[in-house]
C-alpha cells in the first residue's frame, strides 16, 4: 500500500482519537502509578504504634498550642491543639512545618568553633567539654579585666525562664546588656506606662467582643498578635457582622477582606487616628464618663510653676483639623467624619494599630495616637477594648549575689542606651546597637550571647549590622538552627530544636488572658545538643563563684518544675497550658497608678516639638528629590519575617506574585510603573539610601501611587539550600529610624527610586 | 483428607512443607488508607451488601483475581475496563469511597475548620 499524505493523515487522526477514546491507556496509567509505589525503593514510612504529646510551641511568636502526632519515637505531622486559648485546635502555617525544622538540614549537629573567617561557614566540631571550658575561659577573662558589663546577649523575646535564666547570668555576671528583639507590642508596654502608669504591664485585646474594628494597618490575619488566634477573631467577626474598616497603604488580605479599605498615606496612621479623635471631641461623641472621671490631660491645666499647659483636647482641636488630616492623610474629611460617628457611636468599638505583623515597634506616638482613641471611647479595660495585663508574674526566684565586680558592671549605663537619660521609659533598644559599637573606637561588647535571635537577618540596616558584629571580638550563639548570626559566631553551642525541649511559653501577643504554655520534648534529641538553661547552668559552674552560686538547679528542667510549683506544674502536664479563662481587667477606678489614679492622655514624657504640645511624626530616610518614592515593607502568614527562615512547606505556598524562581517582586501601582517606563514581570534595579538590589516588578493597583511594596521574610544569607539567595531582605535596604522618645526603630519603610534593569 | 483434588493440592503444596496459605484479599487497601467496618456498619447504619454485592446469599467464593501490575484484586478497578459500574459493589477506588462520603455528608469540611475530607481515610 502506498501512503500518500492523505493516509498518513488519517492514520495518525485515527491512531490518536482511538487512544483517547479507549479506556486502555487509562486503565494502564493507573496500574502503573500503583505499580512504582511497590517499587522496593520507594520510600515507605515504618508502621508503629501511634501516639499524640500536647505541646506549646516556641517558633512563632504566638506560641501555638499543638497536638504532635508521632508514629513509634518518630513526629510525622503537627496538629492544633484543642481547648488551647490561643489557637484551639487551629495552627500556623510555621508550626505546622515545625517538623521540617527538627529533620531538615539547618539543625546544628554539635558544638562547633569557627575556624574560617567569619561568615565562611568553616568550623571545626569540638566537645561540649571544651567548648564550655573555652567559653568560660573567655568570660573569666572579660571579668578579671574589670569590665562585666562588656558581655552582651540578645533573645528574642524577654518573658519566660529561658530569658530570665540569660538575664540572671548576665545579672550575676556583671552586665545590664540584656536585650530582646522588639515589636510593636513592647512600643505597647511603653506607652501603658505612659498613660496607664503601670509598669510591667502587657497590652491585651478583646478583639472577639468588639463591636466595631478600625485597624489602622495591622494585618490582622498577616500575623500581627497571636495570628491564629486572630485569624478566629476575624472569623468571628464576619459571622457577627461587626465591622472592620482597614487603613492601609496597600491593599493586604486584611484589607482585601475588611468591609471598608480606606486607603492612606504610609506613615500617616497616627495623624488620621488624631483626625477622628478631632471629630470625636468637637461632636462631643466622647465617653464623658471616662474622660471627666478617670482622666486627666484631657483639658488644658496649670503647671506647678503657674504656666498653662495645653491638653489633649487643645491639642487635637487646633492641629488636627479634617481638613489637615485629609491633605496629609489622602482621606477625605467626609470619610474620617463618618467613620469617627460610626466609632464612637459602636457599643464596643476597638482600634488596633502597629503595621503589618507588628514586628517592627514603630513610633511611641503612633501607639499613644490609637490608644488616646480607644481612651475617648471608653475602649480601654472594658469588654471589647484594649486592656492593660500584668505579666505573668510567676518567675519568683531570689535575686542573685553580686560580688563587687558585678555590683561595678551593674551599674554602668546600658550601651543600647535604654533607661538612660535619653530614653528613660524603655527597656531595651537593641536595634541602636549596631551603630553604637560602629561609632566607638574600642567595641563595648566583648562576648555576645545570642540565642534564639537572629540580628543579623531581623535588625533594620543589615550590612551596618554585619559590620558591628564584626567588630565584636567573641560572638556565641545557642541557636539550633545554622542561621545569619550563628554564621557570624566564634562559637556555636546548639540548642535542642523546639520539639526536643522544655520551656514555658507565656503571654502570647495581645492575647485576652493570662496564660502560659509548657512546649516539651516531643522526640529525643537527634543531636549532640544540650538545653540552652542547661549550657548557662555549666557556664556559670566553671566561671565559679559566685556566679555558680546563682544558679542553684540541678538542670534547667528542674528548674522549671520549681518555678512553676507543683500544681502549675501538674495542670501543665496533663493540659499543656494553664489559662485564666475568667480573667476580666482591672475596673477603672482601679486601673490606673499615677496622676492621681487616672489615665494620662498627654503625658509630659511624650510631648514632642519646639512647644513641647504635639506629636512626632517620622519622617524617612532619603531625600525625595533622588528618591521619589516610598519603599514599605509587607508581611504575610506564608513568610515568617522573623529569625527564623521559612521551611519548605511554607516556601511552597509563597506566591507567584511574591517571589518567582530568585526574583522578588516589588508592588508597583500602574501609574508610578508607567512613569518609570515598567511593565509586569520586567527587571528593575531597586536603590535606597541603604542599598540597591535587583528586583522584579508587578503591577499592582493595590499600592498607592508614590508607593512601593515588598514582602519581608526573604533574602536569607545563611546556608539554608531552602531559602538561601531567594529574594532580597528588606532590611538590607531599610534603615532604623530613631523614635525620639523611646528611641525604638520607628522607620515604617524608606524612600527609594526604581530604574529599569 | 483428600476427599477432593484441592484438598490433595493444600496438603501436598502447604501441609507438609509447612508453608502458610497467602492471604488473597479481595479488598485489599494501600497502607496509607484507613478503614474501619465499625464506623460503616454501626454508626452509619449500612448494610453489607453496598459494598460486598450478593455474597451472603453464595455458598462458595469466587476466584481471586489479581491484576499482575499493581499486585492488587481485580474487585478494586472493577471488572469493567472503562471503569463504569452498575452496582455500588462493583468497584472500589477511592473516588468511590469519596462518592459515597459525599452523598452521606461524611465530614466535608476543610482541613482548617475542622478534620474532614482527605482526612477521613488518610489519616
Amino acid at each position: 500500500m502506498k501512503i500518500d499524505r492523505r493516509s498518513f493523515l488519517s492514520l495518525g487522526i485515527g491512531a490518536a482519537a482511538g487512544t483517547v477514546l479507549s479506556p486502555l491507556p487509562w486503565k494502564l496509567t493507573d496500574d502503573l502509578s500503583i505499580w512504582t509505589q511497590m517499587w522496593p525503593w520507594t520510600p515507605v514510612p515504618e508502621d508503629g504504634e501511634i501516639s499524640y504529646v500536647k505541646s506549646v510551641s516556641g517558633v512563632c511568636r504566638g506560641g501555638c498550642g499543638m497536638a504532635v502526632r508521632k508514629v513509634e519515637d518518630r513526629a510525622i505531622k503537627v496538629e492544633g491543639l484543642p481547648g488551647y486559648p490561643a489557637n484551639d485546635g487551629s495552627v500556623c502555617p510555621l508550626c505546622l512545618s515545625n517538623i521540617q525544622l527538627l529533620y531538615g538540614p539547618t539543625r546544628i549537629q554539635s558544638p562547633l568553633k569557627r575556624v574560617g573567617n567569619r561568615g565562611e561557614g568553616r568550623w571545626e566540631k569540638i566537645t561540649w567539654e571544651q567548648a564550655l571550658t573555652e567559653v568560660s575561659r573567655k568570660l573569666s577573662d572579660v571579668r578579671s579585666q574589670g569590665r562585666p558589663e562588656a558581655l552582651s546577649c540578645i533573645i528574642d523575646r524577654d518573658t519566660g525562664t529561658v530569658p530570665a535564666l540569660f538575664e540572671r547570668f548576665l545579672t550575676a555576671y556583671g552586665s545590664p546588656n540584656f536585650m530582646y528583639t522588639p515589636t510593636y507590642f513592647d512600643a505597647y508596654e511603653v506607652a501603658l506606662k505612659l498613660m496607664h502608669g503601670v509598669d510591667d504591664y502587657m497590652v491585651g485585646v478583646d478583639a472577639e467582643h468588639a463591636s466595631y474594628v478600625l485597624s489602622f494597618g495591622s494585618g490582622i490575619i498577616e500575623g500581627w498578635g497571636t495570628p491564629v488566634r486572630m485569624f478566629k477573631a476575624h472569623s468571628l467577626w464576619k459571622e457577627k457582622k461587626v465591622p472592620l474598616i482597614q487603613f492601609d497603604s496597600r491593599l493586604s488580605n486584611t484589607a482585601a477582606k475588611a468591609d471598608h479599605w480606606i486607603p492612606v498615606e504610609p506613615g500617616t496612621e497616627a495623624v488620621l487616628a488624631l483626625g477622628l479623635a478631632h471629630v470625636i471631641i468637637k461632636e462631643s461623641l466622647y465617653n464623658e464618663e471616662f474622660v471627666t472621671k478617670y482622666a486627666t490631660g484631657f483639658e488644658d491645666w496649670e503647671d506647678d510653676g503657674g504656666t498653662t499647659q495645653k491638653g489633649f483636647k487643645s491639642i487635637i482641636l487646633e492641629e488636627y483639623s479634617p481638613r489637615y488630616v485629609s491633605r496629609v492623610t489622602g482621606v477625605s474629611s467626609n470619610v474620617i467624619a463618618r467613620v469617627a460617628r460610626e466609632f464612637a457611636g459602636a457599643i464596643s468599638p476597638l482600634a488596633i494599630g502597629g503595621r503589618n505583623a507588628g514586628l517592627t515597634p514603630g513610633s511611641i506616638h503612633d501607639v499613644i495616637a490609637v490608644h488616646a482613641l480607644n481612651a475617648l471611647v471608653g475602649s480601654v479595660n472594658r469588654k471589647g477594648g484594649v486592656w492593660a495585663m500584668m505579666k505573668p508574674d510567676y518567675i519568683k526566684w531570689n535575686k542573685p549575689g553580686l560580688d563587687s565586680t558585678a555590683e561595678k558592671g551593674m551599674a554602668t549605663t546600658r550601651v543600647d542606651g535604654a533607661g538612660g537619660e535619653q530614653f528613660p521609659h524603655s527597656r531595651n533598644l537593641v536595634s541602636r546597637l549596631p551603630s553604637v559599637i560602629n561609632a566607638a573606637e574600642k567595641c563595648p561588647v566583648e562576648i555576645l550571647f545570642v540565642a534564639e535571635a537572629n540580628p543579623a537577618y531581623t535588625l533594620p540596616d543589615t550590612d551596618k549590622v554585619r559590620a558591628a558584629l564584626e567588630k565584636i571580638p567573641c560572638i556565641v550563639s545557642f541557636s539550633p538552627y545554622m542561621d545569619e548570626t550563628a554564621l557570624m559566631a566564634d562559637y556555636v553551642l546548639p540548642n535542642h530544636a523546639h520539639l526536643e525541649r522544655y520551656e514555658d511559653i507565656p503571654a502570647p501577643p495581645a492575647m485576652n488572658q493570662p496564660m502560659i504554655g509548657l512546649s516539651r520534648p516531643v522526640v529525643q534529641p537527634l543531636y549532640n545538643t544540650r538545653h540552652v538553661g542547661d549550657t548557662l547552668m555549666q557556664l556559670a559552674g566553671k566561671v565559679g563563684a559566685p556566679m555558680a552560686d546563682a544558679f542553684p538547679w540541678e538542670n534547667y528542667e528542674a528548674c522549671l518544675r520549681e518555678t512553676l510549683g507543683g500544681r502549675y506544674w501538674r495542670s501543665m502536664e496533663e493540659e499543656g497550658f494553664i489559662a485564666n479563662e475568667t480573667y476580666a481587667p482591672h475596673p477603672w477606678e482601679d486601673a490606673f497608678e499615677e496622676s492621681g489614679k487616672k489615665f494620662v492622655f498627654m503625658s509630659e514624657a511624650c510631648r514632642y516639638g519646639e512647644s513641647g504640645s504635639g506629636f512626632h511624626h517620622v519622617s524617612l530616610e532619603g531625600d525625595s528629590g533622588t528618591y521619589p518614592l516610598v519603599l514599605v515593607p509587607y508581611d504575610s502568614m506564608r513568610l515568617t519575617g522573623g529569625p527564623i527562615s521559612d521551611p519548605p512547606f511554607m516556601m511552597k505556598t509563597v506566591e507567584d506574585t511574591i517571589l518567582r524562581d530568585k526574583d522578588i517582586f516589588v508592588h508597583v501601582n500602574p501609574k508610578t510603573a508607567g512613569k518609570a517606563g515598567l511593565e509586569e514581570g520586567s527587571r528593575a534595579v531597586l536603590e535606597t539610601p541603604k542599598g540597591k538590589a535587583k528586583v522584579r516588578i508587578h503591577v499592582f493597583e493595590g499600592v498607592k501611587p508614590g508607593v512601593i511594596a515588598i514582602a519581608r521574610g526573604l533574602g536569607h544569607a545563611d546556608t539554608n539550600m531552602y531559602m538561601a539567595g531567594k529574594g532580597v531582605n528588606v532590611n538590607r535596604l531599610i534603615g532604623p529610624v530613631e523614635d525620639p522618645i523611646s528611641g525604638f526603630d520607628a522607620a515604617y519603610g524608606i524612600r527609594a527610586k526604581l530604574t529599569v534593569a | 483428607m483428600g476427599d477432593t483434588e484441592d484438598e490433595i493440592i493444600f496438603y501436598e503444596e502447604y501441609v507438609i512443607p509447612e508453608r502458610e496459605v497467602p492471604w488473597l484479599v479481595y479488598s485489599r487497601q494501600p497502607d496509607c488508607v484507613f478503614f474501619s467496618h465499625a464506623a460503616h456498619v454501626k454508626s452509619a447504619g449500612m448494610d453489607c451488601v453496598t459494598c460486598h454485592g450478593h455474597i451472603g446469599e453464595s455458598t462458595s467464593l469466587k476466584d481471586y483475581e489479581e491484576n499482575r501490575i499493581t499486585g492488587y484484586s481485580r474487585d478494586i478497578w472493577g471488572k469493567n475496563i472503562a471503569g463504569i459500574k452498575k452496582n455500588t459493589w462493583d468497584r472500589m477506588k477511592m473516588d468511590d469511597c469519596s462518592e459515597c462520603h459525599v452523598k452521606q455528608g461524611v465530614k466535608q469540611s476543610s482541613v482548617q475548620t475542622e478534620k474532614g475530607a482527605c482526612f477521613v481515610c488518610h489519616k
